[in-house]
């Protein structure tokens, strides 16, 4: 049985090749949904809002089209592309996919994705993480990420290429094969399901987000939480403990982000999308520090810069328990006041 | 890390260019084509194998002009176990997290072929230097182990015997990924509910991938120590370390426990001394600390010979409920 290794080679292979043709990644709905998205058979939406967790739980998009029509007399599909964590290169390859497919959104609001979480450093900029957000993504795909990517420089004696999570070449291969692998491997259950995706309707549109907290809101909403008072307490030790990462837009620590932030927004502005740069805020922040913005408008030319800050000066500045779920989203209280802030603005760049 | 299905993609690819010269050479192709992986997949920690490997030889070159009776040259090789605590220091040091992929088993196997070197009785062999090297990269027990000396590879390497891989290889190899993969990480879920899947997860995972190395090391013609064997029929804590990790377990006899027990240390406490050395290997941790200390006490102290009947049956149940609870508590209470 001298052939044994070559059976096992050619299983191997057959595996991968079938897991890279179905790709049936075992991923969360989110992640899987997002690209199906890419993929519809349908015109691109007039707004897309693009972004992290913050975005899936602060902006609801059927709510956002429906206020435009209401409030405003626009006529304006809208969707919405939430990935967890703050990636700054997941979406890349999501939009070339998107813009392929079904062409360049009118208006795009894309979310800054840095990463104001310090312990996050070790996975945040380590160019390629296949298993999580760029499954999707094509080889070319991948490659062109890692492409001149300079990293992040945190001030670590070491470069950030030797950390446990950094991936080189070869290893972003291995990883590619692994996941094809499996993916063949979880193709005969996806089979025996009638191929039926899980993103349909709802899941799809609204809720491409695993916590399904939000995407229903409406004007009538008044959020009560369950427990106030305990939620209340929570929150303000959390309000007081929380230590966010500084903007530092110009600063060695964002390289890596500005550079794959620029990359896509690049891909946008060819295909005549118009752009407009939003952040959401964390649980404590009520303004934009001085000189970000103008730091932002020097990075990132001539594109728009919109942000809800105003908001937590005003009506949601003292309800924490009806603002924020945790220190970094919104609750649904809140997510009604942002979406809200966007449905209003959304008419000024729509062109 | 090296994940196990990754570990048997590289080793299959490594198989195929071995087909164009004799089985025996293989073994370079391995070493070679291990020192590549961790280069790839974990650079610090193939720097610092290699920098053990280096001070290896360094000290087999001067050890070696020491007399054979000389204790330093008998106990001189112990230093490289210092290197272990790289896997547990390192970001203290270097103020980051790095992959510590294979350190501890190739720091053991490294230290091992030395100190067998050292033993020789005829002049210093200078060209098994080069085994050192193998035992540190050597592919297939790169990630897991298990623990032996490179010369052991020399001497499968010198005798030349043919392949012989049988079906029964292949299927070892995949009841090694699927315990790896599949079980292991299904009762990595069960546990989050159910804590002694926890321990079947560990078993699972480790059992899988020692599986993988040695039946996969026989595709290229070179046997490996067995890891397990039948662990869950063990009756006394004696037997259940002749079945369980078998490998370790076996180095630190022999290594630790027998220089202890052979200078005036009595059984019990060499024994508990080699184990506690077991446990912080593990882990630099007070529960790895519990964890060998209890194990060397049971060792020492408890049955050697198992009993008939109900007597029998519960203290079965006890070995099992201690080592279970030891390893829950080890790697995943407080202390861990």
């Amino acid at each position: 049985m001298k052939r044994a290794p070559i059976y096992l080679i050619l299983v191997l292979i057959g595996l991968a090749v079938l897991g890279g043709w179905s790709r049936t990644y075992a991923l969360a709905p989110t992640v899987n949904c997002v690209y199906e998205m890419a993929d519809l058979n349908a015109p691109a939406a007039d707004v897309l809002f693009v972004g992290t967790s913050r975005t899936g739980r602060g902006i609801d998009p059927v709510y956002v089209q429906s206020r435009l029509a209401d409030r405003h007399g626009i006529d304006a599909t809208v969707e919405r592309v939430a990935l967890p964590a703050s990636y700054p290169q997941q979406f890349r390859p999501f939009l070339q996919r998107y813009i392929e497919h079904r062409g360049a959104p009118k208006l795009v609001f894309f979310q800054l994705p840095y990463n104001f979480r310090s312990e996050r450093h070790p996975e945040i900029d380590v160019p390629i993480n296949t298993p999580r957000n760029l499954a999707h993504a094509s080889l070319s795909e991948l490659f062109s990420i890692r492409r001149d990517a300079q990293l992040n420089d945190y001030d670590e004696p070491l470069s950030r290429i030797f950390h446990r999570d950094y991936a080189s070449i070869p290893v972003m291969l291995m990883n590619r094969l692994e996941m094809n692998i499996y993916a063949a491997l979880k193709y005969p259950a996806h089979l025996m399901n009638g191929l039926t995706s899980e993103c349909q309707g709802e899941t799809l549109y609204r809720h491409n987000h695993p916590l399904r907290l939000y995407g229903d809101i409406t004007d009538a909403v008044t959020f009560v939480p369950e427990t106030p008072k305990r939620m209340v307490t929570r929150l303000k030790e959390q309000k007081e403990t929380a230590q966010y990462m500084p903007f530092a837009i110009k600063g060695p620590m964002r390289r890596f982000e500005n550079a794959q932030i620029l990359a896509t927004l690049d891909k946008l502005k060819r295909a005549n999308s118009r752009i407009v740069l939003f952040y959401l805020p964390a649980l404590g922040e009520s303004r934009i520090p001085v000189g970000v913005e103008e730091d932002i408008a020097s990075v990132f030319q001539n594109v728009n810069f919109a942000h809800p800050m105003a908001l937590y000066q005003g009506p949601l500045a003292d309800q924490l328990a009806v603002s924020f779920a945790d220190t970094h989203h919104v609750d649904n209280f809140g997510a009604l006041h942002i979406s809200r802030y966007f449905a209003d603005i959304s008419g000024n760049y729509l062109p | 890390m090296i994940s196990p299905l990754q570990h048997l993609v590289l080793l299959l690819a490594l198989w195929v260019p071995c087909q164009f010269f004799a089985p025996r050479h293989s073994v370079h192709v391995l070493a070679v084509g291990g020192l590549i992986a961790a280069a790839f997949y974990a650079p610090i920690a193939a720097f610092v194998i290699a920098a053990t490997i280096l001070e290896a030889v360094l000290l087999v070159i001067i050890l070696g002009r020491l007399p054979r009776q000389s204790g330093l040259r008998q106990f001189g090789a112990y230093v490289l176990l210092l290197n272990l605590l790289f896997v547990d220091v390192h970001d203290l040091v270097l103020n980051i997290n790095v992959a510590t992929l294979g350190i501890s088993f190739s720091t053991i196997r490294i230290f091992m072929t030395a100190k067998n070197i050292l033993s020789s009785r005829k002049a210093l062999p200078m060209r098994d230097m080069y085994w050192i090297f193998v035992s540190g990269f050597y592919l297939p027990a790169l990630i897991i182990g298990p623990i032996f000396s490179g010369l052991d590879l020399k001497k499968q390497h010198d005798a030349a015997a043919p392949v012989a891989v049988s079906l029964r290889d292949g299927r070892m190899v995949l009841q090694g990924l699927v315990l790896s993969v599949l079980v292991a990480t299904a009762c990595a879920i069960i546990g989050q509910a159910i804590a002694p899947f926890l321990f079947l997860s560990l078993f699972a995972a480790f059992w899988g991938q020692s599986l993988i190395a040695e039946h996969s090391s026989r595709f290229f013609g070179y046997r490996l120590p067995v890891n397990f064997n039948h662990p869950w029929k063990a009756k006394t804590p004696q037997d259940f370390w002749a079945r369980w990790h078998k490998s370790m377990a076996q180095f630190v006899l022999q290594y630790i426990f027998l220089p202890l027990n052979l200078r005036g240390l009595s059984p019990q406490m060499a024994t508990i001394t080699a184990f506690v050395f077991m446990g912080l290997w593990h882990n630099l941790s007070l529960g790895y600390f519990v964890w060998g200390l209890c194990h060397g006490v049971m060792l020492a102290f408890g049955p050697k010979e198992p009993a008939e009947g109900i007597r029998g049956l519960l203290m079965q149940v006890g070995l099992w409920v201690a080592v279970i609870g030891l390893s829950l508590f080890a790697n995943y209470g407080a202390y861990s």
